[in-house]
């Protein structure tokens, strides 16, 4: 073609479309548009829908059918939030360049959050069906894309907002909200294949041959009542037992994990990993009571995240070598730094540091155990203090215990050495997965600390009938322990006995309350700071014991005086005491919160000083910081009196 | 006399196709679609002053459609220099000039029975009822809409406020570009009556 030919094309173009000029000026300041060639641009930009929202209006709100079009903000700001998360902070502002609601992109859904408008807002749709065809053959707009979509650890940007605590991370024009895509809802296969249990086995592997999938609903009368996988066909059959032409009511996995239509992809992974499933049922209202509605398969999942917490699971089951465990725990941390880098809500990065953490001690003790040989003895691993609460998020010191069943007095001794020498192996490895070594040894490896069911019992019993405000300190972290691997009765047991004795036991709790006030919330921060005065931490402030230990110890001593039973988390705790007490649910809210903001304070200073984050230097605080963490103290101050009134503890002040 | 008597007695022989396919529009007319409608002319006299570029975008529920748009450039007869000043529109490109007849033809297969708003737009209306007069056809059908009048409105005064477009894209903060040019105008103006219904 002749260049005279192009420059009057061009100018055609020009000519007759001012509109799709200024569209194209304006989408090509911004990635990924700044990738597209003129052609492609203008191409996009001749198919925009230009939107003008007031102020307060609605793009779309949580629930909504997805839109058949993405937005990028041309004027004005966008809020994101979602209800199930926080009712009232915005998770994330898009402004002018930013892109939202790109989900559809990738899975056809409804919104999980709603999108309105803080300022009035000039929005350019971009229909998915123009774009789609562009994304074809323009590789880096689809990198880009998938980039923000999956959530990254190895996001390169991500890190640019390291040394900024608790700041508010609104994009920057340069990255979307890809943080956001988390809690988006999982998307599910609609219409999944079903059997009837008087099917028979055969029929199911030529079902699924034929239709390429690995799973099939088990339905009577369309509600679920089992599901069959083919790794089950595979087991069973080859097993031998059973032939093809048996039903496959006898073969099916019964009753089936339900979920309903909206639930979060964060959701989701949750319950396949503490279910060690691989399929979930969705159905109307999540129950086995209503009508099949699709199925959710972990894959759906691990393919629309690489690296994800399901993933690093399933690695977890796997590997066997000291170095792949290192490799694990080091995966762990820089997921876990990259959700503190974004928007995620503390809860969930806690949830993910928790489930992960817990399956990888899980592996190390099942190793530990294959190594050191087959137990005398029924046992059960306890973690205790942070770990049995279930609240790391970095690397701390190990605090566990051992707890195994009563034997004989003869072979007492010669199970306790089994037990220890398990247990130095077990902590061995903790150590060096970075978790070192607990300095009070408050440690399944030391005597003291592992016993048998009896001797247990015989050591609460003491705690909870003799206490002094001395052995209190010492004991209290024992009594948020939680099973970590072996025999869940052991630990039950114990519990049992561990309420039995604090029924109605005054004096314990007195003791409890009087530790659980011993730090009073620093609220004249900002006319003194209450720093550490100890030459070390000069000029810093300890969070973990004048902030976070209060919350903590609060919990405790009211979960406990309420006699409930398996609520080792100090949010759930809170939650539940809230469920209790509604009188008392704005005081144990603002805990719920403060112990969030501050936990993440701990976490991100933690990753950023490569410490255990417990001392905030408080001269590199942003104002805005500062007083976010003023704002925590107040509900510590307010759980404090509530605790002194309660086990009337002025006495001992 | 001809064109009064046939509308009376529903004769329509005479009438092009495209006309004839225009009037079905209303039959089902289409209340989601506004055309938003722009004309440059020669000069603000009407019958002797000629329309030299046409441009219109559409807005489906609210919402401007940037593919949905309208732009011809016409043929001239005479050109006054003093609105070439203005609008930069040249004589002799040929390559985009449409003739006055085409022109209106095609604008009415864009218009279909949409309801058609535009700033001041009762003088455009009428340059292009002009035009449909020199072609003996009949005035426009469609439902018209000005917004400066739903300004007005908005503005709870019972006067027309004679507000420019300027002043206008100023108050609504709309930056203003390509004014001056139909097409570029007719968008401004999208963007206006955007507001202005949000309000109302």
């Amino acid at each position: 073609m002749s260049s005279k030919v192009n420059i009057w094309f061009k100018r055609v173009i020009e000519m007759e479309n001012v509109i799709v000029e200024r569209v194209a000026d304006f989408l090509r300041q911004y990635p990924p548009f700044q990738d597209l060639n003129s052609e492609d641009l203008h191409q996009l930009a001749s198919q925009v829908r230009v939107h003008y929202v007031p102020r307060r209006n609605y793009l779309f709100k949580e629930g909504d059918t997805a839109h058949k079009e993405f937005y990028v903000v041309q004027q004005g700001a966008v809020g994101l939030r979602s209800k199930q998360l926080s009712s009232t902070n915005w998770i994330d502002i898009c402004d002018e360049g930013d892109i939202l609601g790109l989900r559809p992109l990738f899975a056809d859904q409804t919104y999980a959050m709603e999108a309105m408008a803080r300022e009035e807002c000039v929005l350019y749709a971009i229909p998915f069906e123009v774009f789609k065809n562009l994304l074809l053959n323009n590789t880096r707009v689809m990198d880009f894309l998938l980039e923000s979509f999956a959530s990254n650890t190895r996001n390169p940007k991500a890190s640019e907002s390291k040394g900024k605590l608790l700041s508010s991370n609104y994009n920057s024009g340069e990255e979307p909200s890809s943080e956001l895509d988390f809690f988006q809802q999982a998307f599910y296969t609609k219409n999944p294949k079903c059997l009837s249990p008087d099917e028979s086995i055969q029929q199911a592997a030529f079902v699924m041959n034929k239709h390429k999938i690995s799973s099939l609903i088990i339905e009577h009368n369309k509600f679920p009542i089992g599901i069959v996988t083919d790794k089950d066909i595979r087991r069973w059959v080859a097993n031998g037992v059973l032939s093809s032409e048996d039903k496959l009511s006898t073969i099916m996995s019964s009753p089936v994990k339900c979920v309903p239509p909206h639930i979060h992809l964060a959701d989701v992974q949750s319950l396949l990993l503490q279910h060690q499933i691989g399929h979930l049922c969705v159905t109307e209202d999540g129950t086995q009571h209503t009508e099949i509605v699709g199925i959710l398969s972990e894959h759906d999942i691990v393919t629309a995240q690489a690296n994800n917490p399901v993933a690093l699971l399933k690695q977890i089951e796997r590997v066997s070598q000291l170095e792949s465990l290192i490799r694990i725990r080091e995966s762990l941390s820089s997921l876990l730094e990259a959700y503190l880098n974004t928007a995620l809500p503390m809860p969930y990065v806690m949830k993910v540091s928790r489930l992960i953490t817990q399956a990888l001690m899980q592996r190390v003790i099942e190793l530990s155990v294959k190594k050191t040989g087959t137990p005398p003895a029924k046992f059960a691993w306890l973690g205790i203090g942070s770990q049995g609460r279930g609240e790391q998020v970095l690397l701390t010191d190990q605090d566990h215990a051992l707890v195994f069943e009563d034997v004989s007095d003869e072979k007492s001794e010669s199970i306790q050495s089994y037990f220890l020498e398990l247990a130095k192996e077990v902590s061995s490895i903790f150590n060096e997965l970075g978790y070192v070594f607990c300095p009070a040894e408050m440690m399944a490896s030391n005597p003291e600390y592992c016993l048998s069911l009896s001797q247990w019992k015989r050591k609460f019993s003491n705690w909870i009938d003799n206490p002094s405000s001395k052995s209190i300190m010492m004991c209290n972290i024992f009594f948020d322990y939680a099973k970590v691997y072996g025999e869940e009765e052991l630990s039950k047991q114990l519990s049992e006995h561990i309420f039995k004795k604090l029924k109605k036991n005054q004096r314990f709790f007195a003791y409890l309350g009087e530790d659980a006030v011993k730090n009073p919330p620093p609220l004249g921060f900002f006319r003194q700071f209450i720093i550490e005065d100890d030459g070390r931490h000069k000029d810093e402030f300890d969070v973990k014991a004048r902030a976070i230990q209060p919350l903590v110890e609060a919990a405790r001593v009211l979960i406990l005086s309420e006699a409930v039973e398996g609520k080792n988390n100090t949010v759930e705790r809170f939650e539940k005491l809230i469920e209790l007490e509604p009188q008392n649910e704005e005081i144990y809210a603002g805990c719920i919160k403060s112990f969030l903001v501050l936990s993440k304070f701990r976490a991100v200073e933690g990753f950023k000083q490569n410490s255990t984050g417990r001392y905030l230097e408080l001269s590199k605080l942003s104002k805005s910081d500062k007083m976010k963490l003023k704002r925590t103290f107040k509900p510590i101050k307010d759980v404090q009196s509530l605790l002194k009134n309660r086990f009337q503890l002025a006495y001992f002040l | 006399m001809m064109y009064w008597l046939n509308n009376l007695f529903g004769k329509r022989t005479n009438h092009p196709d495209f006309w004839k396919a225009y009037q079905e529009e209303f039959k089902h007319t289409n209340n989601q679609r506004v055309v938003v409608l722009d004309c440059e002319t020669t000069g603000l006299t009407p019958g002797e002053d000629k329309i030299l570029s046409i441009g219109a975008v559409a807005l489906h529920q609210n919402v401007i459609y940037v593919e949905d748009h309208f732009s011809v450039f016409l043929k001239q007869k005479l050109i006054k220099p003093e609105s070439i000043a203005i609008h930069g529109i040249v004589k002799n490109k040929r390559n985009t000039l449409t003739s006055e007849m085409e022109a209106i033809k095609h604008l009415l297969k864009f218009l279909g029975s949409s309801k058609i708003l535009g700033h001041h737009i009762q003088f455009d209306i009428q340059m292009i009822n002009l035009a449909l007069k020199n072609m003996e056809l009949p005035k426009l059908k469609n439902k018209v809409e000005d917004t400066d009048g739903l300004y007005s409105k908005f503005k709870g005064v019972h006067q027309p406020m004679h507000k420019s477009l300027d002043e206008l894209c100023d108050e609504f903060n709309i930056p203003k570009k390509d004014r001056h040019t139909a097409l570029g105008d007719a968008f401004l103006t999208a963007q206006v009556y955007q507001r202005l219904v949000v309000s109302l």
